[in-house]
């Protein structure tokens, strides 16, 4: 149940803001007809109030919300015009909606409509629905044709190659996943979409919300055969399904939300024009109203979609068909151009001054940020229902130990009655009656009662058996307490897992709003590479690959202009003249290709061209001429060296300078850019085929992938682009020479490697760190690779990067990030660390502690602590990791023996009394087993008695210590026996 | 801040320091309603109190590197105690001994700062179980946290009870100590001997400025 109460100042806050902005566009309507942006902010106010109101439970809010949402929605479907019609109505509603928060700010809380208020409000919508054009009495026919033909639906994935079915495979990864969807599930899969458990109430809302945006899009789709100008009508259809998806998603209702991804994505790359507009394109829309119209049938008959797996996977197909067919829009500049065009540089300038960029201000698209507020809306919901699962493990706890003082109150009666009746020495077995009734005295004031001769015990015992009877009770209740708590613990962990998925998808979606696509540099490179054309009198093809990739708005603006030099220095310096190609004997015609496409966390960008390709003598000559190179080094200049010399500051390949060109300081200024956000720019060529540039920059300087790396308390994360592999290092594989201590690893193919050694502390300069680790990441720098060695390697994963202030950007830190428990990790740069430390001289001056590992610790070894109690585990396991240990817990014999089989201990800290196999059956198994000999035991019993010494001793333990035992003693005892 | 209160020599809690600290920050930009919640935690601890006095300030406490120092309230944004958050810090590259780490406080990076290590104090303390963290944000995006040893006390001084440490005149004890303090009317001869005042605003712009020395080798 979602506490009104406790949000209800947030409420009245929020919803004041909202009618305090429906207030001023009432108003304006008064005037003049709405402007777009003002059509757009009613129906999203209407939308929010509506959610809004849902969630707090005030029925008239929302249907005044939807019906102005809906009202809105229908007159930009029938492209009618919000006029000065709309002002009284819409006032109305204002005023009463604020004369109802009016009166619930007075009351402290939300207060249900009073059945007048509510007829109000249903008239008042009314009223504004009555302004909008009506909704058809029936959707066209050819809505409801399902992917039946088969022409679509008999595409298959074996029909592909395998690159085209790995093209597709990625395709679907990066637009589905990025839509927040879940992938869908196969019948024969293991997997099963996660559903969550809605109230009737919310599939309710979702039914009907989504019932009326399918009704626009059943008018809308149809229309796209007949529309002139497509671009709007598709946009509308991709906020519709963007509308239901939100929803979707949010209820677990995975195949209706699959489906509007797709169409989102299909949606966007039609406006895009990635994709052309055709009757397949026209008819797999149709299709999916369609689908989404049975799906919405099937909700509201039985609340959920029931298996639609067949469904989405023709749908899926159809998808893929449809990209697959897409083809790749060339961009060919004119042969050669005739009117003048403006010079790139002022044209830069202008653009620059009438765009200023402003590091602080993005454009977000509200549709974006609107789900990603449904999205922390449901984390909320998940936060608000663990708390109360918490609260009531709290008075199951409560409950739990009023029991557990029962059952003490109880052994002690017992304890007490044992005493008095039972002489000490004397070891009963309580179901032995006829040893009951030969030892112990019979309470003289009970009458023995008998049913054919034979005593009925609890009448011989009647306080026994009562106590008996009480305790049976106590543990029922803790049964049954136990029960509870499982069942609470187990929705807490369902819950956590929600909460974890939707704040991950928020993650993501947050970080999706600073992304923009390439195709927002492409106008200008257009105009770069048309403009260098033009004035160098050359005729070049510009075509671009790979536009839709996405890349963080931050790294876009900073790799523009170099991305204008390396399009103008193809054009300028590559291209070759008309006549020259016609002498090289060159047909094709001339072009420069920008080709963007992912590779792993970075962007990678190429600028290709066709033309002469780098001449080492021509790279040469400036720098003969300068005296920096001799004739005989200029004839050994390869074409790779001749490649990496462009960057160089004072080579310029131009034979004269131009506006364009001739400078020297282009390609340098464009490498030096790159590299200032963790890129780099390389060029390769072939002399007489062409150059391409290879520019790679990081997707974004939000987040990076990166794997965690652990050295003694401290937490690092490496992004996985510096990273070329990692591996074990042995100490009998490590060797020190003159230049520091090597290691010989074993390569990706199984062959073997000398490589530089050194800790990831030694790196840091922090040596009074230890490392126990023989954890290796191997990182190349400068065309050498380095071993870094840690103690623990972690997982990869996505992370939000953090800037750290000003005095901690050492060299080769890039920023931090904060785990979800509170760590830091810094994110470090191990190439500019390597760097750093060559430089300084820092690296092998110390021969890495890994070569001399501690008697203590060494690799993979731990400490297994056995105990049935879970207290017990615990206390030592955080006495144990005090002192530095690592640890791992078991809680009977076999628990430890499979846990020892997996990974051997080092030492085993052993309870006797245990469930299954004792601590002795324990002792017994280490002392027998060749693979365990090694392994030490210290047993730790409240059996204290020398007899129980001896035996443990006889079984090879290597110390013997009674509870309460002090960690101190502990701790001396586990060096002691590690020692020995 | 001047026109503070305090509880005299009166051990808090945790908790107590907390609500205090918050209500002192909170006073100076929304005096209103904080002076008010203020009073009211005072009057919480009516038998303990020491009314309000215009020239009182309030100081907290603590140990460092063996010796018992104290710093004005008012220059502090926030105390964490280790009951409430043990910060774990990661190491920073080629950092001085007593640059601790990186941590985060509300989620903003700063910097762990060992402070008995700094000052150079004799005792080396190898245990600080109960230590605490003296937040301060130097600038929009430095905040560093002064690692401490558990405090003792807050008190509520006079102005006049102070003595001001004036590096023209007098020989300097300490080249952070601001001021001296005896306390009066205090039978336990011990806590009666002058405690000093650091002055952690220039402690945190020279660590600050040697941070800025020493990173400046080798920053990006």
């Amino acid at each position: 149940m979602f506490e009104t109460s406790k949000y209800f100042a947030g409420f009245v806050q929020e919803m004041q803001t909202y009618l305090d902005t429906l207030h001023s566009l009432a108003e304006a309507l008064h005037s003049r007809p709405a402007t777009d942006m003002q059509v757009r902010e009613l129906r999203r106010l209407g939308h929010i109030i509506s959610g809004l109101a849902a969630t707090f439970e005030l029925p008239d809010f929302a249907v005044l919300g939807a019906a102005l949402n809906e009202s809105v929605a229908r007159c930009i479907s029938h492209r009618r015009q919000i006029a000065q019609t709309f002002a009284t109505p819409l006032s109305l509603c204002v005023t009463y909606m604020s004369q109802r928060l009016q009166r619930m700010r007075r009351a402290g809380s939300t207060l249900e409509p009073a059945p007048p208020e509510m007829g109000t409000a249903e008239r008042l919508a009314h009223d504004l629905g009555a302004l909008a054009p009506p909704l058809p009495t029936a959707p066209p026919t050819a809505i409801h044709r399902s992917f039946s033909s088969p022409l679509e639906l008999s595409v298959t994935l074996a029909e592909f190659t395998p690159d085209q079915q790995a093209e597709i495979a990625a395709f679907l990864r990066a637009d589905l996943s990025d839509s927040g969807i879940s992938p869908v599930h196969h019948k024969d899969g293991k997997q099963e979409p996660e559903r969550q458990s809605f109230s009737a109430e919310v599939i309710d809302a979702f039914i009907r919300e989504m019932g009326g945006v399918l009704e626009l899009l059943q008018m809308q789709v149809p229309e796209l055969a007949k529309a002139t100008d497509p671009v709007e009508l598709i946009g509308l259809i991709r906020d519709e399904a963007h509308q239901i998806k939100g929803a979707a998603a949010t209820i677990g209702m995975h195949a209706t939300a699959t489906i509007c991804a797709m169409m989102i994505n299909l949606s966007k790359a039609l406006i895009q024009r990635r994709m052309p507009l055709t009757e397949s394109t026209r008819l797999w829309l149709n299709t999916c109203v369609g689908q989404l119209g049975m799906l919405h049938a099937q909700i509201a008959d039985t609340q959920a979609e029931g298996d639609a797996t067949d469904l989405i996977e023709q749908m899926r197909i159809g998808y893929q068909r449809l990209f697959m067919a897409a083809p790749t829009r060339p961009r060919s500049l004119p042969s050669r151009a005739t009117e003048p065009l403006p010079r790139p540089e002022s044209t830069g300038d202008r653009e620059g001054a009438a765009h200023t960029p402003d590091p602080y201000r993005v454009e977000v698209d509200v549709r974006r940020l609107d789900q990603v507020m449904r999205l922390l809306n449901s984390v909320l919901l998940h936060c608000i229902e663990v708390k109360r699962l918490q609260k009531q493990n709290v008075t199951s706890n409560d409950e739990l130990g009023r029991v557990i003082t029962r059952v003490t109150d109880l052994y002690d009666r017992l304890r007490a009655e044992r005493a008095e009746v039972m002489p000490p020495p004397v070891n009963l077995r309580p179901a032995d009656a006829s040893l009951r009734r030969s030892v112990l005295p019979r309470p003289q004031s009970v009458t023995p009662l008998t049913v054919n001769g034979e005593q009925i015990e609890f009448e011989q015992w009647p306080e026994f058996d009562h106590l008996m009877a009480m305790l049976g009770e106590a543990i029922s209740d803790l049964r049954s307490l136990h029960l509870s708590l499982q069942m609470a613990l187990t929705q807490i962990g369902n819950h956590r897992n929600q909460h974890d998925f939707l704040v991950e998808t928020v993650q993501r979606d947050l970080m999706d709003l600073r992304m923009a696509p390439f195709s927002e540099l492409v106008a200008q490179l257009q105009a770069v590479a048309e403009a260098t054309a033009h004035i160098e009198q050359k005729e070049v093809d510009f075509m671009v690959e790979g536009e839709s990739h996405e890349l963080d708005r931050d790294i876009g603006t900073v790799i523009k202009e170099p991305l204008r030099v390396l399009v103008r220095n193809a054009i300028v310096h590559g291209i070759e003249t008309a006549g020259e190609r016609e002498e090289a004997g060159k047909i094709e015609p001339a072009r420069v290709t920008v080709s963007v496409a992912y590779a792993g966390n970075a962007l990678a960008i190429e600028v290709a061209d066709n033309g002469r390709g780098v001449s080492p003598p021509h790279v040469a000559a400036p720098l003969i001429a300068q005296g920096r190179m001799t004739a005989e080094q200029a004839r050994t200049l390869t074409v790779e060296q001749a490649c990496e010399l462009l960057f160089q500051r004072e080579i310029s390949g131009a034979r004269k300078v131009s506006a364009m060109a001739g400078h020297g300081v282009g390609l340098p200024g464009a490498r030096r850019t790159v590299e200032s956000i963790g890129g780099q720019l390389t060029a390769t060529s072939v002399p007489g085929a062409g150059t391409t540039f290879h520019l790679r920059v990081p997707i974004t300087l939000s987040a990076l992938h990166a794997m965690t790396a652990r050295v003694g308390n401290n937490g690092f994360a490496i992004p996985t682009n510096d990273i070329q592999f990692t591996t074990l290092v042995m100490p009998e594989a490590i060797h020190t020479t003159p230049d520091g201590a090597r290691a010989i690893i074993s390569d990706l193919v199984g062959g073997e490697m000398d490589v530089p050694l050194i800790t990831l502390a030694d790196l840091l300069d922090h040596p009074e760190i230890p490392t126990v680790g023989t954890t290796a990441i191997i990182v190349a720098v400068q065309h050498q690779r380095y071993a870094v060695v840690v103690d623990q390697l972690g997982d990869e994963s996505d992370m939000v990067v953090r800037k750290v202030p000003r005095h901690m950007r050492w060299r080769g830190v890039r920023g931090a990030t904060i785990t979800r428990t509170g760590e830091v990790l810094l994110i470090l740069s191990l190439p500019e660390i390597i760097e750093n430390a060559v430089e300084s001289g820092r690296f092998g001056k110390r021969t890495p502690a890994i070569a001399q590992p501690s008697p203590e610790h060494s690799q993979g070894e731990y400490i297994l602590v056995v105990d049935d109690s879970l207290s017990i585990r615990r206390g030592l396991e955080h006495s144990l990791r005090q002192a530095g240990y690592t640890v791992k817990l078991a809680r009977d014999g076999i628990e430890a023996i499979e846990q020892m089989t997996h990974a051997r201990p080092r030492l085993v800290i052993l309870d006797i009394e245990m469930p299954q196999l004792n601590g002795y059956e324990v002792l017994e198994v280490l002392r027998t087993h060749e693979p365990f000999r090694d392994v030490r035991a210290i047993v730790l019993t409240s059996r204290a008695a020398q007899r129980y010494r001896r035996q443990a001793e006889v079984l090879g333990a290597a110390d013997f210590l009674a509870k309460p035992c002090p960690a101190e003693t502990l701790i001396a005892a586990v060096r002691q026996a590690l020692v020995v | 801040m001047t026109d503070s209160f305090a509880f005299a020599h009166q051990p808090m809690s945790d908790d107590d320091l907390r609500r205090m600290m918050a209500a002192l920050v909170a006073a100076t930009a929304q005096p209103a309603t904080s002076q008010d919640e203020f009073m009211h935690l005072i009057l919480q601890k009516e038998d303990s109190i020491v009314l309000p006095s215009p020239t009182a300030i309030g100081c907290v406490f603590f140990s460092s590197g063996g010796q018992r120092w104290g710093v004005r309230l008012g220059d502090l944004d926030q105390i964490i105690t280790a009951t409430d958050r043990a910060p774990s810090a990661v190491v920073l590259p080629e950092s001085p001994p007593w640059l601790l780490g990186a941590f985060h406080v509300d989620l903003e990076i700063a910097s762990l700062i060992d402070l008995s290590r700094f000052l150079n104090d004799a005792i080396a303390e190898r245990r600080q179980r109960d230590i605490a963290l003296l937040i301060i944000r130097h600038a929009p995006d430095e905040i560093y946290g002064l690692k401490v040893s558990r405090l003792s006390f807050t008190s509520l001084i006079e102005e006049h009870d102070l003595t001001y440490v004036d590096a023209h005149r007098t020989p300097v004890e300490h080249p952070y100590l601001l001021a001296t303090y005896t306390p009066r009317d205090d039978p336990d001869a011990e806590a009666a001997r002058a405690l000093g005042l650091l002055d952690v605003r220039r402690i945190v712009a020279t660590i600050s400025a040697r941070l800025s020395e020493e990173g400046s080798s080798h920053r990006v």
